[in-house]
């Protein structure tokens, strides 16, 4: 295996290959950074162009594309608030803090530093795995899926701002958001209205871009502020690379995390976003600076996000399971391209494989340091002024939302949603579990469905199912406890504060 | 539940009001959306049946507790009032609530909606181009050398990315 890896390496190595790949890294930053595009997009622009190429030529130009989306989407998450994807969605929490103070550069710098490093690790993960994966995978059923979508949801409670009740009931809501159109398991479409283009749901992009874009380019416009406040940049790209090093055993475990939630098929970059960001939270430190820019609350989902893919390849090219969007068209080349996925990917035709892992971690390195080049002049972007940015916003975030179903269905969802995020920025609900609720609403009604369905009662009593359920209760009541803690200390040193006066 | 409580008539009451309001659509909104699931069939009713209701309480809950913040601060309030009224002097006023400035983003609210009017009408590139020139101009006052600089260059940007990025505007719904 090591032999044909260094086989790979010599064949990727090639300038023709090498170029191919840096092409493909060019447009997937491209992609990544245009909100509302995601990999799924970004892969079906280059499809057409794929059929008749050179096998390995046209791997390389796929992996390039596909491994730095996530780098790419790292730039409207940090500068504007808005995910740049479906999985750079928990970035948002403490990036946009870190950019409003001033501090855009420190936050990308770590955040292209540690996608760089998951990026590889993913890779090195999919490499040493491959050999072994098969029962780990195939251990997976409905229940544990669903108890996966249970433990995203139960981040709604970690992620409340301190506000439980409403916290959660904004989780519920995302999930009602998530719910429209065909309902899983059974012939009937739920809350469209009897509009056409609510039959298949809202579109993700949809939903983030209305939900964080719209009030936060409001907010900017009637503060008349930069998004930097101040308008002066403070850290520095290489502050945020010393941030990451400082916490390397961070970028290192939420990498981890972020292959192995990825290899399972059907949890979205979306839930690994959100479950790396929930247990980054819950086993730091001082864990009530999360969302007030926080710079591990960055560190820990963008370590993931890039690792992730790597662990997505596994379900993909072994058993021909694409796990999202992205794979799944990644799949569809694979057979334009002459390949069979299957076990074949590990044994026949191997040396594609191996020229995919190092396509997935040369484009890493490639794709974040060609974005921690760019970083100090689009950091620059957070000191003009929210008036003079709004109108160009605007027109992007409408027309990015636009590219989801290319209704004009999405312009409208995205202005009502937009105006309901604004009503709840302004009376202080929290955001971000409409968004979790919304992801999570689709998987969790449909694993129960198949769960009840397969196995009656008795999934509960799986041994896995109930390891996730320990782990849902452990988070919830951690939670909980740490809220109380940061509540009693707020008092106590209120109280302290009004005897020293 | 006494939602017309004294502590809605404090000054800092009323800037809970429209907490107050938005948790009782939200109650309205479950209450419909569990009324619509009871129609579903059995298998696409059990999830929206169980998250309406859940959804219903945990809203009401918000109501109550905002209401009980409301009479709390009322009562501080009036307790603050009858203070500075003994020592007959002026206590230091509370921070406006932020009513107002919260009503100071509803004409950029309206600017958004004319956007999408304008889209409606003219399409992508006719309709951007001529609302980004009406908000330069009317809104920040800006020259018309830089209107004109930034039309051009938002016209060129959305010919580019549907060119090269293969993306699609919409089209105007009227011509």
């Amino acid at each position: 295996m090591i032999e044909v890896a260094t086989d790979a390496l010599s064949i990727i190595a090639t300038p023709g290959l090498l170029g191919w790949m840096l092409l493909g890294t060019l447009i997937g930053l491209v992609v990544g950074i245009i909100p509302g595009l995601g990999g799924t997009v970004g892969m079906s622009l280059v499809l057409p162009f794929i059929f008749g190429m050179d096998p390995f030529s046209g791997l390389a130009l796929l992996m390039g594309l596909a491994a730095v989306i996530h780098t790419g989407d790292t730039f409207p998450s940090v500068l504007l608030g808005v995910p740049g994807s479906a999985g750079s969605q928990a970035t948002i929490m403490d990036g946009y803090p870190l950019a409003r103070r001033g501090e855009a550069g420190r936050a990308l710098g770590a955040a292209f530093f540690v996608s760089m490093i998951g990026g590889v690790v993913g890779a090195a993960i999919l490499f040493a795995i491959l050999p072994v994966v098969r029962p780990l995978v195939l251990a997976l059923a409905s229940p544990e899926l669903f108890m996966l979508a249970v433990l995203g949801l139960s981040m709604v409670g970690v992620l409340s701002q301190g506000a439980p009740v409403a916290g959660v009931t904004s989780g519920v809501l995302g999930l009602f958001v998530g719910m429209i159109g065909a309902a899983p398991g059974a012939a009937a479409y739920r809350y469209t209205g009897g509009e056409l283009y609510l039959n298949d749901g809202l579109p993700i992009a949809v939903v983030a871009l209305g939900l964080f874009a719209l009030p936060e380019i409001m907010d900017l416009v009637r503060e008349n502020s930069s998004i930097a406040r101040g308008g002066k940049l403070g850290g520095g790209v290489l502050v945020g690379v010393r941030d990451a090093l400082r916490n390397k055993f961070l970028i290192i475990r939420s990498a981890s995390l972020g292959a192995a939630l990825g290899m399972i098929p059907g949890v979205g970059g979306a839930v690994v976003d959100w479950i790396v960001y929930g247990v980054t939270k819950q086993t730091s430190r001082n864990s009530h600076e999360f969302g007030t820019g926080d710079i591990r609350g960055v560190i820990g989902p963008e370590s993931a996000n890039n690792a992730k893919e790597g662990g997505a390849l596994v379900p993909t090219l072994l058993f021909g399971i694409p796990g999202s969007g992205t794979t799944a068209v990644l799949m569809g080349a694979l057979i334009l391209l002459g390949y069979q996925v299957g076990p074949r990917m590990v044994t026949t035709d191997l040396d594609a494989t191996m020229v995919i892992i190092w396509s997935l971690a040369l484009a890493n390195i490639f794709g974040a340091l060609a974005c921690l080049a760019a970083t100090g002049i689009v950091a620059k972007l957070t000191t003009i002024p929210g008036r003079l940015l709004m109108p160009f916003l605007v027109v992007v975030m409408v027309l990015a939302s636009y590219q989801s179903t290319r209704h004009w269905g999405d312009i409208i969802a995205f202005a009502v949603i937009g105006l309901v995020g604004w009503v709840m920025k302004e009376l202080s609900w929290p955001r971000v579990p409409v968004l979790i609720g919304f992801v999570l609403a689709g998987p969790a009604e449909r694993y129960l469905h198949l769960s009840m369905s397969r196995y009656g009662t008795d999934w509960l009593t799986r041994p896995l199912v109930l390891a996730i359920g320990l782990l849902c209760f452990l988070i919830i009541v951690s939670g909980t406890v740490s809220h109380t803690r940061t509540k009693a200390r707020g008092r106590t040193s209120s109280e302290g504060a009004k005897e020293a006066r | 539940m006494m939602i017309s409580g004294a502590g809605f008539f404090s000054r800092e009451g009323r800037a809970l009001l429209p907490r107050l309001a938005f948790s009782g659509l939200l109650v309205l909104l479950f209450v419909f959306l569990t009324w619509e699931a009871v129609d579903f069939p059995a298998r696409a009713r059990y999830m929206p049946l169980t998250f309406g209701i859940l959804g219903g309480v945990l809203s009401l809950v918000d109501m109550v507790t905002t209401t009980v913040r409301a009479r709390r601060v009322g009562r501080s309030e009036a307790r603050l009032h009858r203070e500075s009224a003994s020592r007959k002097r002026d206590t230091p006023r509370e921070a406006p609530p932020e009513l107002e400035s919260k009503a100071s983003a509803l004409p950029y609210v309206a600017w958004v909606l004319a956007y999408l009017v304008f889209l409606w009408v003219g399409g992508a590139y006719g309709g951007s181009i001529i609302w980004l020139a009406s908000f330069l101009r009317i809104e920040n006052k800006s020259r018309w050398q830089f209107v004109l600089a930034a039309c051009t260059a938002a016209g060129v940007l959305i010919w580019a990315m549907q060119m090269f990025l293969g993306l699609r505007w919409p089209n105007s719904l009227l011509f």
